[in-house]
């Protein structure tokens, strides 16, 4: 691709990506009240979304062939249970990620 | 960045490198002197140096000395090259250890912040906000800045020089959809295709900014910004957060915002300019963010009584992905979730009105399913949401 194509390209996904990001501020502006419907969604869709993510992060992982996304299934449970136990974001963080990489090393 | 690269081994103990002839002098010198006693009996030298010079380089081939530019320098400064289990594991000690001093200069670095933005009086509240917020985004420092440089050595081995990962660092802003460019940017000019992908890549920012509708209420000229630089792990982050007593809102949000974005800046254009001469071995530190979606799923999950909604999430989106593949089930995974949380609005919203245990809710419902199943299983036991 030429510079000025290489441009189009990249001012288009800009384009796109500012879109989503404020599609929904437009349709709720801040003078107006927020319908009930959509703070609804607010406060239940932000949970789903969460779970969506962590769907998302894994879905490169073959649980058929190799090792049956094992490393990632133990490192998550090891994440869990850390966190359960310290209740903070950095001692599950760096055990579960510590886990991992030893884990796709060994496995 | 040119060099001649001959297929040399070269013996190093930290920056210190010699070529095998030097390392054979050097060997046959020390022997000499230990087994003859002098160093001055010609004959035993010169057979020692050879012996030696033999063993050093394995046959004997025409060493060059190569010309190195800059970077390369550096590299061999840097990240020298090893030819031993016990010297690969002394560098990987130094490149550690390197990398740890450089982290804890910035943490450190970051740190004396606050205090200079509090003592400059133009925006009060700024600074007791940065030290609220800064904690809360190290996880994102630490995934960010090695996300960032897979992504800036991706474009550059790719070819392209390190102002493109730079600039889609701060203008684009969203990690999936950068790594999509590079391949987008390679393939033919497709202009309409490009728009599609990103809008559908983008598509879950529609949630987020649902979802942070009103938080980001009366921020002033900030919401611009704060709206611009939403990513997964800044929204995560600016949901889920309790904004400590006297905390300024508007800077709080702002300053785990910028902080984020420039992580994220910083380990691009560090990868696009060093490229491929990082070869530290960072396979899987990229799990760094998928343990933080964890976290912060578990601190939503123990935040609430009825987990329908994440219960929703995560098995609504295991179905699409097995349906429809790990490209494209996003989309199919939001519908689902909107259409389940929209027929669920009922049950779910008189819960979250007067919090009622959602143990039991969640029991009716067997595994939180999808509206119609759900209503069925909780008539099936005879329990209601009532």
């Amino acid at each position: 691709m030429s510079i000025l194509q290489q441009f189009i390209t990249i001012a288009v996904v800009v384009a796109a990506t500012v879109l989503t990001r404020f599609l929904p501020y437009v349709l709720f502006p801040e003078g107006r009240k927020i319908p009930d419907f959509i703070l609804y969604l607010g406060k239940v869709l932000a949970p789903a979304v969460f779970g969506m993510l962590v769907i998302y992060c894994l879905k490169n992982v073959d649980f058929a062939a190799g090792a049956h996304g094992l490393p990632e299934l133990l490192s998550i449970l090891a994440v869990i249970l850390l966190y359960l136990w310290k209740k903070s974001m950095v001692v599950p963080l760096i055990g579960g990620t510590a886990l991992y990489m030893v884990l796709i090393r060994v496995m | 960045m040119t060099g001649i690269k001959s297929d040399r081994h070269l013996f190093c103990a930290g920056p210190w490198c010699l070529s095998p002839p030097e390392l054979g002098r050097v060997g046959a010198r020390v022997t000499a002197a230990f087994f003859c006693g002098r160093t001055d009996h010609v004959a035993a030298h010169i057979g020692i140096e050879t012996i030696f010079e033999t063993l050093a380089t394995g046959p004997i081939y025409e060493y060059e000395e190569p010309v190195l530019s800059i970077p390369e320098i550096i590299q061999q400064i840097l990240l020298p090259p090893h030819s031993s289990i016990s010297l690969t594991f002394f560098t990987y000690v130094y490149r550690i250890s390197l990398i740890s001093l450089i982290y804890g200069k910035m943490r450190r670095i970051m740190g004396k912040v606050p205090k200079i933005i509090a003592t400059s009086g133009k925006h009060p509240g700024a600074g007791k906000a940065l030290k609220a917020a800064f904690p809360l985004t190290i996880p994102i420092l630490t995934g960010y800045l090695f996300l960032g440089l897979t992504y800036g050595v991706l474009m550059s081995t790719s070819g392209f020089p390190w102002v493109y990962p730079m600039l889609t660092a701060l203008i684009i802003y969203t990690g999936s959809m950068e790594f999509l460019l590079v391949r987008i940017l390679l393939s033919s000019f497709n202009p309409v295709a490009a728009f599609a992908t990103a809008f559908m890549v983008g598509a879950r920012h529609l949630f987020y900014g649902i979802s942070m509708l009103p938080r980001y209420r009366s921020v002033g000229w900030k919401k611009f910004y704060l709206i611009y630089t939403t990513s997964d792990e800044t929204f995560s982050v600016n949901y889920s957060a309790r904004i400590p007593e006297g905390v300024d809102k508007g800077w709080f949000y702002f300053w785990v915002s910028f902080l984020d974005q420039m992580y994220w800046v910083v380990g691009s254009t560090l990868g696009g300019i060093f490229g491929s001469l990082i070869t530290f071995n960072t396979k899987g530190l990229d799990f760094v963010m998928t343990a933080m979606f964890v976290v912060i799923l578990m601190q939503q999950w123990t935040k609430d009584k009825n987990h329908v909604s994440e219960l929703t999430g995560l098995i609504g989106s295991a179905i699409c992905l097995k349906i429809f593949g790990p490209d494209s089930f996003i989309i199919p995974s939001m519908i689902v979730i909107f259409t389940a949380l929209t027929l669920l609005r009922c049950r779910l919203e008189k819960s979250l009105k007067d919090g009622r245990a959602g143990m039991a809710d969640e029991k009716a419902r067997g595994n939180g399913g999808v509206g119609q199943k759900a209503a069925l299983r909780a008539g099936d036991t005879g329990q209601t949401a009532d």
